[in-house]
């Protein structure tokens, strides 16, 4: 299938390629197919980029990458996804200033890992890859966490 | 909408599958118990609120992601 990004472009999509969240993110229960796509140059970084609406997009963060210390067995417990499944933070840039971006540690958004690591697969025609908006309730993660330290602090 | 009187330990049940046990009632706290199938979530309102202004406000990202790459840099190399 193709999917029109109004920040990346056209992408052309295998089903297998896709990530599929059954009842959508938090909020926004038709935001249910999307494609991960990653940022040129920025390996921590990934397009969400959902099929149902060209500007319909998240900025994913590998958030084990850049706070190992994430609860991510918990996030991938909730999802239920398997111990495989990868935990991305969403991150927000507030009117286009990169120095104000913050991270949604509360709601990580975990996703089953390719078929080649799931047996679940084999057992289901449904190619595309399960994932689930998941909220940490327990450990005070916050909804805006800094990414970058500000300038003028250090 | 519809209003129900319960006592302590008295339930409702939401359809086949869901059930809401009044737990206690202290003041003007209510602790419920709720048990739900899988793909069933339940959160707080609040939020569940929250969360969701902050995924609309963040699909809204604009701008040149090449900014970032200096910023993780930079980051990193202090460490």
């Amino acid at each position: 299938m193709i999917i029109n990004s109004t920040r990346i472009g056209i992408i052309e999509v295998q089903e297998q390629e896709l990530v599929h969240f059954p009842s959508g993110v938090v909020g926004l229960t038709d935001w249910q197919n999307a494609v991960v796509v990653p940022v040129p140059d920025l390996p921590l970084l990934n397009w969400l980029q959902f099929a149902h609406d060209p500007s319909a997009a998240f900025l994913l963060l590998d958030v084990q990458a850049l706070y190992p210390d994430y609860r991510l067995e918990f996030a991938r417990e909730q999802a239920q996804l398997g111990q495989d499944a990868k935990v991305y933070t969403i991150v927000k840039v507030p009117n286009g200033d990169f120095t104000q971006a913050t991270t949604n540690l509360m709601a990580p958004i975990v996703i089953e890992p390719p078929a080649s690591f799931s047996d679940k697969r084999q057992e289901t025609s449904d190619p595309r890859r399960l994932a689930q908006q998941v909220i940490l309730h327990d450990f005070n993660y916050p909804l805006r966490h800094p990414l970058f330290v500000e300038e003028a602090a250090c | 909408m519809l209003v129900l009187a319960r006592k302590v330990g008295e339930k409702l049940r939401v359809g086949d599958e869901i059930e809401i046990v009044v737990v206690e009632v202290r003041g003007d706290v209510v602790r419920l118990g709720i048990s739900a199938p899988r793909g069933v979530f339940i959160y707080r309102e609040e939020i569940y609120a929250a969360i969701q202004a902050e995924n609309v406000s963040a699909s809204r990202i604009q701008g040149d992601l090449s900014q970032m790459k200096n910023m993780f840099t930079r980051e990193r190399g202090e460490e």
